[in-house]
């Protein structure tokens, strides 16, 4: 029987080759057919759950408040009326504040919870066991991941926004007594189709930039379960960046 | 099926050897590090300081890191230590290299599965509760069988199994290499290696065993016929 000595440590390279997370991006792009793959696809469909499904009816609840919110303070507490304050609405919490607080809530749950367990995989050298049995860890454990945080993102924000439409549209007559016709009115006269498919695309981006972001902390970047606090530190001021870089962008192209 | 010539790693050498297919090799390494290395070296996963290994006719230390997958691919590989994905179900894991390499999913492969308990002798129902939970719930029998049972669902022509009998107990060892035996007999083409730790393990399987390579002592191996 083995002992503690005995235990070979896990393998010196655990994805030989790789230099980060554009060796990463390029090797997910080249594969996207590998989620055809049964075992890949249970992969996608189980983050799929935890990054979206498990996550919609708090993105529900918090996207009609920061509807209502906002709508309560710009058009009742400012008084700047209805017109002005949907396109404040619309800037503000369909624009920004929608994929903003989705990418924080995914990277801070699921990002993190992906990231250590990747990270203990490869400390427990279960990457050399799918490598043995003929299986690239980034078929089975990045590309679903990545496609995973992407399609969570796009479908968390899509649905923040629509209730922050239809939830906060409805809070607000409750309690502020906005009325709702002209609030639907007023946002469908202003909401080009062309920032609906900008945000959808920057969405789906931003979820496989921080799907990458995950991988590359769990499988690349150096990794130990004592120093789990810190690691889950640089992911999420890497998070932060990414989604500063990407909301900046989709702005500038808006502008 | 396969063939080692001047081998040499960190904790052995290997001047010269050769497992034909249809044969049933048990390696006996002095420790778990010794083990994998030879798993490694015989894989392709580590390059060799020197010597060649052989696995179906190749060399794999000249092929690229995709080539080394393919042909890992045709081979059923099972560890009991750090050898299932801990955050999947025993059931899961089972499944991964069928459906991996060969697409099936478990509708496909019940049937298979059931006859693969029936050679353990582990009644079905028993064996499918056990599937449910993870490898740090499952007991070391219930870890080898999920092991041993995703090797044997790909269907491959060499079965490499490493400490595979850590922790069992002799009539489930038994049952395991019973198994084996009669997986082999269904084609003569098929091969298995048994890497174990320590030489207590030989006994047990020396009456179905052609070959007996020895990593320990003064690291030269022996081969019985």
């Amino acid at each position: 029987m083995a002992t503690v000595q005995d235990i070979a440590a896990p393998g010196p390279a655990d994805l030989p080759g790789f230099e980060g997370g554009l060796d990463l991006f390029l090797h997910v792009a080249g594969r996207i057919r590998q989620l055809g793959r049964p075992p890949v696809r249970a992969a996608l469909w189980h983050q799929v759950q935890r990054g979206a499904l498990d996550f919609a009816a708090l993105t529900a609840v918090m996207g009609a408040l920061a509807g209502f919110f906002t709508i309560a303070t710009v058009e009742v507490g400012f008084g700047l009326g209805v017109s002005l304050g949907v396109r404040v609405f619309q800037a503000l919490v369909l624009g920004q504040l929608a994929g903003s607080v989705c990418a924080l809530l995914l990277v801070a749950g699921p990002g993190t919870a992906a990231m250590v367990e990747l990270g203990l995989m490869r400390h427990q050298g279960e990457l050399r066991t799918l490598r043995l049995m003929g299986i690239d860890p980034r078929d089975l454990l990045v590309l679903p991941r990545v496609a995973g945080f992407a399609f969570a993102l796009f479908v968390l924000t899509f649905i923040f926004q629509a209730a922050a439409v239809l939830g906060g549209f409805a809070l607000a007559a409750l309690f502020v007594h906005v009325p709702y016709g002209p609030q639907i009115t007023a946002l469908f006269a202003t909401l080009a189709p062309a920032t609906l498919v900008i945000s959808a695309i920057r969405n789906l981006l931003l979820g496989a930039v921080l799907g990458l972001l995950v991988c590359h902390q769990g499988l690349v970047a150096p990794f130990a379960p004592e120093r789990m606090p810190q690691i889950a530190g640089q992911l999420l001021t890497r998070s932060l960046v990414a989604l500063v870089v990407a909301q900046g962008g989709a702005a500038l192209f808006l502008s | 099926m396969i063939e080692i010539q001047e081998l040499e790693g960190l904790h052995f050498r290997l001047p010269r050897a050769a497992v034909p297919a249809g044969e049933l090799a048990a390696v006996v390494a002095p420790t778990l590090a010794c083990a994998r290395e030879f798993v490694d070296l015989l894989l392709g996963l580590t390059a060799p300081s020197r010597g060649r290994v052989s696995l179906f006719g190749q060399g794999l230390a000249a092929m690229n890191d995709a080539g080394r997958l393919a042909v890992r691919a045709r081979l059923g590989f099972g560890a009991q230590i750090e050898g299932l994905v801990s955050h999947l179900a025993l059931w899961e894991n089972i499944l991964l290299g069928a459906g991996y390499h060969r697409g099936r999913d478990a509708a496909a492969l019940d049937a298979r599965v059931r006859t693969l308990l029936g050679w353990c002798g582990w009644p079905e129902d028993e064996a499918r509760e056990a599937f449910q939970r993870t490898p740090s719930q499952a007991t070391p029998f219930e870890r080898a069988t999920a092991v041993w049972l995703r090797a044997l669902l790909g269907e491959p022509d060499l079965l490499v199994f490493e400490d595979l009998f850590n922790g069992l107990a002799t009539d489930q060892r038994r049952r395991l290499i019973e198994a084996s035996v009669a997986y082999q007999s269904e084609n003569p083409r098929r091969g298995s290696v048994f890497v174990l730790v320590g030489d207590r393990l030989v006994e047990e399987l020396q009456p179905t065993s052609m070959f007996y390579l020895s990593l320990r002592g003064d690291f030269r191996a022996e081969s019985h016929a």
